[in-house]
């Protein structure tokens, strides 16, 4: 917070330097000018004049006796006149002339000349140094006198030195910091200490191009609080710091694999394409890898139309502004940060053991009326009764994480910079899974002329991660852990993965499905993919007029990466494959980014006026190429390389792309004497994502805000804030849109095998349908808001109502299959809106030495599809599915997008004469092949079967609802904070119950909560009856047997820190401080899902057995001096 | 001002000149469908297309197979719900297992309508250009000729899409099947016009369709069809008759060696013997699963069959005395086969009737490296599948003329020779019926089709499978007791004649589901 503030300051204090020195220094004493007399009488004697004004005014006047010997008498009138007027007029009929030294009025004989009153004001210096309540000095903070525009501001070191009039009052000031005053009285010396405010409206927050007080916002933009403790949780992504922070900022984790990056979903869903927010890093657009969390200073979400409109094509989704840390001028500071912790799986699903693998197995043949397979029969198969791994115990492990930063910053008055280096590495809590990230950023700034500024600022990251597959129902990691046959070992007695049976039982394999070694799965693959990223942005600033700037910014982002996967022969049992594969790949991107930029602003009394001109290019290209080649005699490590393999069986493949878009921009914005605010924008942008005839769109943004609290009639002590603002704005969407969706490539391979013998062919065809009509997707959003703050600001409410429209909403047209075209064109196929109130409530206080701040947010989204006016049919059936055989996602009008469409159950059937007397009005038996202990399917439509038409809509997993609670202490050297964040109204999917509690697919291990399945003894079960059939279709049919409540309230973090008294650290360096802290990260979930995480993800999401979230407990160390 | 005038020149100056040329960018790495078409390379990759299916798992592979084990010969091998569900016909159609047919088979239609409209016009060889439109038209009709009989009836055909209308959004169901098997009959026809003959083929384009292709396909579309229209008979034994007499030599294997000969059609060697008519062309890196598929589950760890399907006893037990095609159609405990190079007697703990289809074990008698994929996950060998082969021409004909109350020994007597059987004589339609399902048994003539077509079909599900529960799984010489594998079923004739067409077709085109489903 202090360090942040102290930024802002200094940018905002360069910018009114200028115009507080510009004014003269006038006196504290009131001058003759504005004082005013009214004279009872008309003429006067001189004497008699001045006694009538001492007692009127302060002024006492000074004078020999006999100046006033053969004056004439003063002729006055009587109306209301200032001393300075009045004394003009007596100087000219008396031939007189004035020197004001303070209060004292001296006389003297005229000269005759034109300076008659001459004012002089006796003065005094004062010099002293400006700290924050940490000590550290406050360069830039403003010194004036109060009543008038006077004043000073502190240099580097935060020392100052003014010349005031005796019996001043010094007001000191710094943004972000509590004012205070302070009377000269008779001191030279004046220390002080400013104290940080704890309310954020002083807060100044980067708006696009530009900055703006919090406190003067039109548009919708929340802030992340308290970054600098936030980098401190075991966390290593932006999406992570930003979960559950800001209201209507919706981050789902969606897995726990150490590489994965939480999807951030602002204000809702709107489109099906690349639904990411712009990340803006120093004001240009990133598209960079990773950014290290230690270097971020502050992160903005600019959440409406109208406030991200100025980003425009990229930004539909929400931009997320990110300033990253700056050096100041001064000494240089050195900071280290470091945690270490351990990540462990709060939750793992269990499976059965091998004697009640075989049992289960057993009695579900025995239902199904057929034969059980011998494997499972204890007396021909005794192997198959001892259970020798726990897979589940085989697979998971304790894994852990570290980070490290170190940072140094300073810089002399006319250059500041800042450079860190980053290191992160964590190891998954699945086996062999991790994540490593090296970072290394240098930003600096030189004022090279009092008007022309140049900086830079070069981040090169470099990540590697080695995640594992949990989402395939086939392949996952965790479900083949269930799968696997819990009689098998890890490793054979040869030290070789073990299939679900020995080679020797190789005839019982069959009853044990096509199960992988799960341990196998995870450790097998030898992968590594190491991803160079390289962003660098210079810009230069020049004033070309006192009002006027030019930016110019370029920036470039260079991408290099490379996949290399060995995949070992599988000879054991299961799934076996008796070929290696080396596949590999290699690419690279490059993109720059150009934006010229004019600056106006200009105030004209109580009107300010700001103009702002963009114009911005930016162009990518990427290229890429990967193949595959097999048959390695050898598999060590040092042999898999692509020359040793025997045979390449595919041409490589190959492709390239290129990107470009143009924007020009303009925006004013107006405000007047701080009660009316007004923000008005236009962009153009072309892309070449779009034919030509419609790649250039315009899109407008208006906004405006009236402080209440500042009107003249508006005087309430209670309420410091009072502020309305509303929003309207559109902006064109580009990640929707695909590369070359006019004119898609055909597609190309070489699989078609003719010929004797048969060999390879190449072919071409047509997969895809283009669409030359395609448009901008418009997402159009209009906000109310306001905005209060009492209890001299300690509170402060935002209360928001915003509307969301997406028009000409981009998905994919479902062609019709006859047109045999595989994937349909990208369309405009309608309109989506999301609506929603958000209210972020904060309260910061303290009690003596203990200070504490409390900050909830909580957010709702409503979602509905409104039209598919121009799709190819009335709703959309979405792909997603288990094992291809249920879709439960449907996307109709009236409806959330990708809403559960399922068959409502109604319990378990528990007898044939329920199952006899379960028909529709007709008579017709509605479940004919029912058995008891199978699922009782409502028959919606009426007609006597269950099929589609029963299906019913039934809510989808994005969240109605989102809450986050911050609770901060501070008592004497300790802080504690506490982190909780929850959702509420989320539906999801549990297809893990698919394959883990159904023994009718191959003979895959179940889970073990199948022994709680129905049975004539069991009448209350939810789990159907175990059976190798399912002619109900109690798993086949998309039902909402299904579907659970994916609410959850999560301890997200908690903290406790211990600050080393300064006492003991101002030995290393006055300002040195040291904090030791203990954090635990997702300390605590309630959810009533039944799978193994709820944060499975948004949208057209199905639960296989996730990669759960971790827990972590982590040890770190902030040390700055 | 002077400064912001001229800035404002610049910036005007630089967005206006290059951003419309800046934005307009050629799609790389690929042709698109603007600047295809235009070299015989083109014509030739289009044409490749049309086969790119024969490698899918979800047709050829196993999927075609998954209806056809709805028989009485065959049944699933393993456990699997939603192939049980086809079986017993309580399928929804959206079982991963079938779902994919319908629309993949549509997506063949389309590379043939896009080569029928675009080939024309291109300035290719006239023999090249020939060859590509003949070969469009070959596989529009054969598909046609998959789907009609399996989702189409009387009651309601297929959408028929061609060159002509494949621009329309949506698509509708023509009156009758009978419709469509116009459209294949005049695609067929047009392609047999145009295509070569089998032996004119350069050895690398082998396996492509060809003139007694399409006239073997014609004769068996009529074969169907004659069900609708009685007239048709006749029209089976003229383009039977062209396919037997076709000047590239169409004969049976027969080298008067019965025990050896029927086994031998099914060699990888024989891929393109005399008895080849057309088949999935493959190779041991891609192309046909199912020789893997219909392999025991995990090859007794020796190599990853999949053991997709077991043979029944009742097929077991239809072959008469004497019938050598028995031994080369089913492996039974005991049995001495070669196994990737070694001797071994079959025995099984997986298959459920304790027998497993032998004629596709050719490329299992070698090493593996032989013919055999290593890649576990996708088991193609160098065996190609027929689709339809000279033996069944030959039974075509014969049921064809018994239909129409002509003798049909020849050709019939001609199949059970070769099998070691001694001739009929006033062959009837049961004998026709018998010969059909032992000659044929486990391929893509499909059972499952005749028994419908003749109304078998009622009946035969309603009776049990069998199979044999042998004491001892693994020993070759184990006694067994016969057990029932699966309960009879039941088969509505006014539904289960057809399949339902997929759930989510339906929802998007928007046509109507074949009744009763």
């Amino acid at each position: 917070m202090v360090s942040k503030n102290l930024m802002y300051g200094l940018l905002l204090q360069c910018l009114f330097l200028t115009t507080l020195m510009a004014h003269d220094i006038h006196a504290q004493i009131k001058p003759i000018d504005k004082t005013y007399v009214v004279l009872d009488k008309s003429e006067w004697e001189l004497q008699e004049i001045f006694k009538n004004i001492e007692n009127i005014t302060d002024y006492k006047f000074v004078y020999p006796e006999d100046i006033l010997n053969n004056k004439p008498i003063i002729n006055t009138n009587k109306k209301r006149q200032s001393v300075n007027d009045l004394l003009v007029e007596i100087a000219t009929a008396a031939n007189l002339k004035f020197k004001q030294v303070d209060n004292s009025i001296y006389v003297g004989e005229g000269s005759g000349k034109k300076e008659i009153i001459q004012i002089e004001i006796e003065e005094v210096t004062v010099s002293g140094k400006v700290t924050d309540d940490k000590g550290e000095s406050l360069p830039g903070a403003t010194i004036t006198v109060l009543g008038t525009t006077t004043g000073t501001v502190t240099d580097i070191d935060g020392n100052y030195s003014i010349t005031v009039p005796d019996g001043a009052v010094l007001v000191f000031s710094f943004i972000g910091y509590e004012p205070i005053q302070i009377p000269v009285d008779n001191q030279s010396l004046i220390d002080v200490t400013l104290k940080t405010d704890i309310s954020s409206l002083e807060e100044i927050v980067v708006v696009g191009y530009g900055t703006t007080r919090r406190a003067d916002l039109t548009t919708s933009i929340g802030s992340l609080e308290n970054v600098k403790r936030t980098v401190d949780r075991p966390i290593s992504s932006v999406q992570d710091m930003l979960q559950g922070q800001i209201a209507g900022v919706t981050v789902v984790a969606g897995s726990g694999d150490p590489g994965a990056t939480p999807r951030v979903i602002i204000r809702g869903v709107g489109t099906m394409g690349n639904e990411s927010p712009l990340y803006v890093v120093d004001g240009m657009p990133y598209y960079g890898g990773r950014i290290n969390p230690n270097d971020i200073e502050s992160m903005v979400v600019l959440k409406d139309a109208a406030a991200a409109a100025i980003y425009g094509a990229q930004a539909a989704s929400g931009v997320i502004v990110i300033t990253t840390k700056s050096g100041k001028s001064g000494e240089t500071k050195v900071s280290l940060d470091f945690y270490r912790g351990v990540q462990s799986a709060y939750k793992t699903p269990e499976a059965l053991n091998a004697q009640e693998y075989a049992s289960s197995y057993r009695s579900a043949a025995a239902h199904a009326g057929g034969v059980s397979q011998s494997a499972h029969d204890p007396l021909l198969n005794p192997w198959s009764q001892v259970t020798r791994t726990v897979w589940m115990d085989e697979i998971f492990q304790t894994g852990p994480i570290t980070n490290a930063n170190v940072q140094l910053s300073g810089g002399s008055e006319r250059g500041r910079f800042s450079t860190s280096f980053g290191y992160h590495k964590k190891e998954g809590i699945l086996r062999n899974t991790d994540f490593e990230l090296f970072s290394f950023r240098l930003k600096s700034e030189y004022d090279l002329t009092d008007k022309l500024r140049v900086g830079q600022n070069v981040y090169v990251n470099h990540s590697t991660s080695r995640g594992a597959n949990t989402s395939s129902s086939y392949s996952g990691a965790i479900i083949n852990a269930v799968y696997m046959n819990p009689a098998a070992p890890v490793y054979d007695e040869f030290g070789q993965f073990h299939g679900t049976v020995p080679f020797e039982l190789s005839q019982f394999a069959g009853a044990y499905g096509d199960t992988y070694n799960p341990v196998s799965l995870l450790l097998r693959p030898n992968i590594s993919n190491p991803r160079l990223n390289i962003n660098a942005i210079a810009y230069a600033e020049y004033d070309i007029l006192e009002n006027l700037t030019f930016k110019s910014s370029f920036s470039i982002d260079l991408w290099n990466w490379s996949d290399k996967n060995f995949s070992p022969r599988v000879p054991e049992i299961g799934r076996p494959s008796n070929m290696n594969f080396l596949n590999q790949g290699a690419g690279n991107s490059s993109r720059w980014i150009w934006d010229q930029q004019l600056n106006y602003n200009k105030s004209f009394g109580k009107h300010n006026l700001g103009l702002t001109a963009v114009y911005t290019a930016q162009f990518r290209q990427e290229e890429a190429f990967s193949y595959q080649v097999q048959d390695f005699d050898r598999e060590d490590d040092w042999f898999q390389y692509a020359s040793n393999a025997t045979t390449i069986l595919r041409v490589p493949n190959a492709y390239g792309n290129e990107d470009a878009l143009t924007s020009a921009i303009g925006r004013v914005t107006y405000d007047y004497d701080d009660r009316y605010f007004f923000m008005g924008s236009a962009r153009r942008d072309q892309t070449s994502r779009l034919h030509s005839n419609t790649k250039t769109d315009f899109f407008p943004a208006l906004s405006g805000a009236w402080k209440i609290s500042s009107e003249g009639f508006f005087n309430s002590s209670a309420i410091n804030l009072l502020k309305l603002r509303g929003s309207w704005g559109q902006i064109g969407n580009i990640s929707s849109v695909g590369l070359y969706a006019f004119n898609v490539p055909l597609a190309s391979g070489n699989d078609v095998i003719m010929g004797e013998p048969g060999t390879r062919n190449r072919h071409v065809s047509l997969n895809e349908m283009s669409n030359s009509n395609l448009r901008w997707e418009r997402s159009e959003t209009a906000n109310i808001g306001l905005d209060m703050a009492f209890l001299s600001n300690r509170l402060t409410v935002t209360a928001e109502y915003y509307e969301k429209y997406t028009r000409g909403l981009i998905l994919r047209n479902a062609p019709d299959p006859h047109s045999g075209v595989p994937t349909g064109a990208l369309s405009n196929v309608g309109t989506v809106l999301n609506k929603g109130i958000e209210l972020t409530v904060a309260y910061a206080g303290e009690i003596g030495q203990f200070r504490y701040r409390l900050n909830g947010n909580i957010s709702t989204i409503n979602n509905e599809l409104l039209d598919l006016d121009e799709f190819t049919n009335d709703f959309i059936v979405h792909g997603e599915s288990i094992r291809g055989t249920v879709l439960p996602f449907r996307s109709e009008p009236g409806q959330p997008l990708f809403s559960y469409h399922l068959i409502p159950h109604d319990g378990i059937f528990q007898s044939a004469a329920q199952i006899e007397a379960y028909v529709n009005t007709d008579g017709t038996k509605i479940q004919p092949n029912a058995r008891p202990g199978d699922l009782i399917f409502r028959d919606v439509s009426g007609d006597g079967k269950i099929s589609d038409d029963d299906r019913v809509f039934m809510g989808n997993a994005m969240p109605d609802f989102t809450y986050g609670l911050n609770i901060n202490l501070e008592y004497k050297n300790f802080d504690l904070s506490i982190f909780a964040q929850g959702v509420g109204g989320v539906m999801l999917f549990n297809g893990y119950k698919h394959t883990a509690y159904n023994a009718g697919l191959q003979g895959y291990n179940l889970d073990r909560r199948v022994l709680d399945a129905w049975s004539p003894t069991n009448p209350n079960a939810t789990i159907p009856v175990l059976s190798t059939q399912d002619p109900n279709g109690n798993f086949g049919q998309p039902s909402d047997w299904y579907l659970e409540k994916g609410d959850y309230l999560r301890i997200r973090n908690f903290t406790l820190g211990y600050n080393f008294p300064e006492s003991l650290l101002n030995s290393i360096r006055s300002g040195s401080t040291v904090r030791v802290y203990l954090s635990a990260e997702n300390l605590l979930t309630i959810t009533p899902y039944s799978g193994i995480d709820p944060e499975v993800g948004s949208g057209l999401v199905i639960d296989n057995g996730t990669f759960p979230i971790p827990r972590t407990f982590s040890a770190g160390l902030n040390f700055n001096f | 001002m002077k400064h912001i005038v001229k800035l404002c020149l610049i910036l005007l100056i630089v967005s206006s000149s290059c951003s419309d040329t800046f934005t307009e960018l050629t799609p790389l790495g690929s042709p698109t469908s603007g600047n295809f078409w235009q070299s015989e390379e083109d014509a030739i990759t289009a044409v490749n297309a049309l086969y790119e299916h024969w490698g899918d798992d979800n047709l050829f592979g196993r999927a075609f197979m998954y209806l056809i084990a709805a028989s009485d010969d065959i049944m699933q091998g393993r456990t699997d719900a939603a192939a049980a569900a086809i079986r017993n016909f309580q399928a929804t159609g959206q079982e991963g297992r079938m779902a994919p047919i319908y629309p993949r088979m549509y997506t063949v239609i389309q590379r043939a309508n896009n080569i029928i409209k675009y080939v024309p016009e291109m300035n290719i060889s006239e023999t090249l250009k020939n060859r590509a439109l003949g070969e469009a038209y070959f596989m529009r009709a054969h598909t046609y000729y998959w789907l009609a009989p399996r989702y189409a009836d009387h009651r309601a055909g297929i959408p028929i899409v061609t060159e002509e209308n494949m621009e329309e959004l949506s698509f509708t169901r023509p009156a009758s099947i009978v419709d469509n098997y116009r459209q294949i009959e005049s695609d067929l026809l047009r392609a047999a016009e145009l295509l070569p003959y089998f032996n004119t083929y350069s050895p690398t384009d082998l396996g492509r369709p060809h003139k007694d292709a399409a006239h073997a396909f014609l004769a068996k579309t009529y074969l169907y069809w004659g069900h609708h229209d009685a007239s048709k008979w006749s029209s089976v034994v003229t383009y039977a008759d062209m396919v037997i007499n076709s000047p590239t030599g169409r004969a049976l294997i027969n080298t008067g060696n019965p025990a050896e000969d029927f086994a031998s059609v099914f060699y990888v060697n024989n891929n393109f013997s005399s008895e080849y008519v057309f088949s999935t062309v493959s190779s041991n890196e891609r192309g046909q699963i199912l020789p893997g598929v219909m392999l025991e589950n995990t090859g007794w760890g020796l190599y990853n069959g999949w053991g997709t399907f077991s043979p029944t006893l009742e097929l077991y037990n239809a072959f008469e005395e004497g019938d050598h095609r028995k031994k080369a159609t089913l492996l039974e405990f005991g049995d001495s086969f070669s196994f990737l190079g070694n001797p071994r007697r079959y025995y099984s703990g997986n298959s459920r009737t304790g027998i497993q289809v032998n004629k596709y074990m050719d490329p299992y008698r070698f090493p593996e490296e032989v013919h055999l994929n290593p890649n576990g996950n996708y088991v193609t060998s160098n065996l190609n599948i027929p689709l339809i082969r000279f033996a069944e021409i030959l039974l075509l004909k014969s049921e064809a003329l018994i239909m129409q109350g002509q003798n049909g020994d020849g050709p019939l007597n001609q199949v059970r020779q070769r099998a070691g059987l001694a001739s009929k004589s006033g062959a009837t339609i049961a004998d026709l019926k018998q010969e059909r399902r032992v000659e044929l048994a486990a391929e893509y003539a499909d059972r499952h089709l005749d028994l419908i077509r003749w109304r078998d079909a009622q009946l035969a599900y309603s009776k049990p499978a069998t199979g044999r529960n042998h004491f001892n799984k693994t020993d070759p010489d184990s006694g067994f007791k016969v057990y029932q594998v699966w309960p009879g079923r039941t088969f509505n004739p006014q539904i289960h004649h057809v399949w339902p067409i997929p759930p989510n077709t339906i929802a998007i085109s928007g046509i109507p589901q074949n009744q009763g489903w």
